[in-house]
């Protein structure tokens, strides 16, 4: 059932969960709570449809690192921002959950193991292939061969693409049809009350655009909205924050031109654009080994080529995909962007003869974009600015800071891998990203390209540790000092890996919902 | 007398290197990035290819000075790669330019140059193109 925030007056309603926010893990805890005897409220701020004043709640000042404005890195209505992501699925690998010494505060309470049922819960619902991200599996699947490097430092990683899943209108008949879950809309949390004890949030209050407002209570709450809201809703009820952690080591995931390969034309680099395999679509990428990284002591990264799709291949999937799910006589919730998708590689297939330029030359070049992981730390944070937003909320303020280990593992990753291009007699590498660290700080300085920048990926501002002097949540997401605040987002990640978050905030919200049925 | 016949067993070497022979392993027309298919290959490429080599070899004696000469290079190159030829190519063994190339990259024995990352080795011999 759908309810419109801004027709209920002063009233306060009762349930056994309140989530706030239905986003990718709003909608996921809800519906692994689906049929279940629990009732369940969701609260989220926007409508159906994108709405300018709504998403302008989302504006905040920008102080340290340059960084997207922050009303545009995300949204505000049901589906969050799986309403524009691009799709991009992989699991944290097993050692990013481990402690690692030469990445400080490193370090999960739980192993890749534990999550592992939950991200085979979470492939089902972003409607991806089978959980295994074995690179020669899928290279032998694709028929496309993966690089003939030598064996060496360099290895293929992939990730799976889901079509993409958009959560606000792929799900959103099974929660309007749900027995035992209320979603309102246009429900701007501002307050969260606790016990006199301080330990037991007894109601949240929500306002509306429109001057209304009413209480919720509940059981348990649970917090999903996103790294940048959850720490901001903490911060301005003075919640969690009783060791200064909440809104530091904010995280994002570094996104630069990283350098150049020119490799033979006759190579096959399918494998490495796009490859439509069985139901999914996988990209491969080159990455370090886990022992080079513990060697260099860097940061994982991954290097993906950035060369347009041949038309051919990706278009024939997404046409046999799209014919697929209209032969089963039901118009697909992403038939927009699939089109859109479409019409723009036939535009493609016109523009250009194929990857790169002309095809009478025996060498291609292949940019090479890294998507790098970000260590933690504590001085990059989200506060609270001075300016209120249209509810009288006192707006976010992000400070960014990239440090020397990210610049060095980056640059360092691009030297090895164009070494190991060398040592395989495949062709060569130019690398972009500065050898200097001083010149992440100088944009004139900085190579072709846009300057690096974050992939709207917002992570580590409510961290995950057992110990409360550590971390904002315990290990199952409980904010420390609370008995029945849970948190469900990329805002508990205590290390971001460089994989894209969304398959970890899927897998992590299921797992808190099991917790959440286990407390009875 | 000496050096121009080291004159011409470099010229030789050179040619044969943008010719096409062993290319992959110099790595050159990867980074000249413009070596057109044998059959639409001209002069003017080659031209381009040698254009290529010597400007890395500039960027790589302007970053280590101390080898600004041919008395250096061949020395060290020598040391690596065995006798370079003086007549033709005669004697010249690819297969341990080559190997020192590889062994180049598996030592991390590279350098950057405008980005670049050429093994120390093949840097050394666009050098001797200028000195």
């Amino acid at each position: 059932m759908f309810l419109d925030a801004r027709k209920i007056e002063n009233k306060t309603d009762t349930y056994n969960i309140c989530i706030v926010g239905a986003g990718a893990a709003g909608i996921t805890v809800a519906k692994a709570l689906k049929d279940s005897s629990l009732s369940v409220c969701m609260l989220e701020s926007g409508g159906f449809d994108p709405d300018p004043e709504t998403q302008s709640l989302y504006q905040g000042d920008i102080i340290g690192f340059p960084y997207y404005p922050l009303d545009t890195a995300r949204l505000r209505y049901f589906g969050g921002t799986t309403a524009q992501w691009g799709g991009c699925c992989w699991p944290l690998e097993a050692n990013e959950f481990e402690k690692r010494d030469w990445v400080p505060h490193s370090g999960w309470p739980l192993s890749r193991e534990e999550l592992d049922p939950y991200y085979i819960k979470a492939h089902e619902i972003c409607e991806l292939g089978a959980f295994n991200y074995d690179a020669q599996y899928w290279s032998e699947k694709a028929d496309h061969p993966m690089l003939p490097l030598e064996a060496g430092r360099v290895v293929t990683k992939i990730y799976q693409n889901s079509p993409p899943t958009r959560f606000g209108t792929r799900y959103r008949e099974d929660i309007e049809k749900a027995q035992n879950i209320t979603t309102i809309l246009y429900a701007n949390v501002t307050d969260i009350e606790l016990d006199t004890l301080n330990q037991t949030v007894e109601k949240i209050t929500v306002k509306t655009l429109s001057g209304n407002s009413f209480d919720v209570k509940a059981d348990t709450f649970v917090l999903a909205a996103g790294g940048l809201e959850n720490p901001r809703l903490l911060l301005l009820n003075d919640i969690g924050n009783q060791n200064d952690l909440v809104g530091r080591f904010f995280m994002e995931h570094i996104g630069l031109p990283a350098s150049k390969l020119v490799l033979p034309r006759k190579i096959d680099i399918n494998f490495y654009i796009r490859a439509p395999v069985e139901n999914t679509e996988i990209r491969a990428g080159l990455a370090l080994r886990n022992d080079v990284l513990e060697q260099e002591r860097i940061l994982n990264s991954w290097s993906g080529f950035t060369l347009k799709r041949t038309p051919n291949i990706s278009l024939q999937y997404r046409w046999r995909t799209l014919k697929s799910e209209l032969s089963k006589g039901e118009i697909p919730d992403h038939l927009g962007s699939q089109v859109k998708t479409i019409l723009s590689e036939l535009r493609e297939i016109y523009a250009d003869k194929w990857n790169s330029g002309d095809s009478d030359n025996e060498w291609v070049t292949i940019p090479v974009h890294s998507h790098a992981e970000q260590s933690p730390n504590p001085m990059s944070r989200v506060t609270l600015g001075d300016e209120l937003d249209a509810l009288g909320q006192r707006r976010t303020k992000l400070d960014w800071r990239i440090t020397d280990l990210e610049r060095r593992s980056i640059r360092r990753t691009q030297e090895i891998i164009a070494a190991e291009i060398g040592k395989s007699n495949l062709g060569r590498a130019q690398i972009l990203a500065p050898e200097e660290p001083d010149v992440w700080d100088d944009p004139k300085r900085l190579p072709e390209g846009t300057p690096p920048n974050g992939s709207w990926h917002h992570m580590g501002t409510t961290r995950m540790h057992t110990d409360p002097k550590l971390g904002v949540v315990d290990e199952n997401c409980r904010v420390h000092g609370t008995k029945n605040l849970y948190i469900a987002s990329s805002s508990v990640f205590p290390t971001c890996g460089f994989e894209n978050p969304t398959l970890t905030i899927i897998a992590m919200a299921y797992r808190m919902a099991d917790h959440i049925r286990s407390l009875g | 007398m000496e050096m121009k016949r080291f004159d011409q067993g470099r010229r030789t070497l050179l040619q044969y290197a943008s010719w096409g022979l062993s290319l992959a392993a110099l790595g050159l027309p990867a980074i000249a990035g413009a070596l057109p298919t044998a059959a639409a290959r001209t002069p003017a490429d080659i031209d381009a290819l040698l254009s290529s080599m010597k400007a890395i070899g500039q960027e790589y004696l302007a970053r280590y000075p101390g080898e600004n000469s041919r008395r250096a290079l061949l020395g060290l190159l020598e040391a690596q790669i065995g006798p370079l030829p003086d007549r033709g190519l005669q004697g010249f063994s690819w297969d341990a330019l080559k190997a020192s190339i590889k062994s180049d990259f598996e030592a991390d024995n590279v350098v950057f140059l405008n980005g670049w990352t050429f093994a120390r080795t093949e840097a050394r011999l666009y050098a001797l193109a200028v000195v």
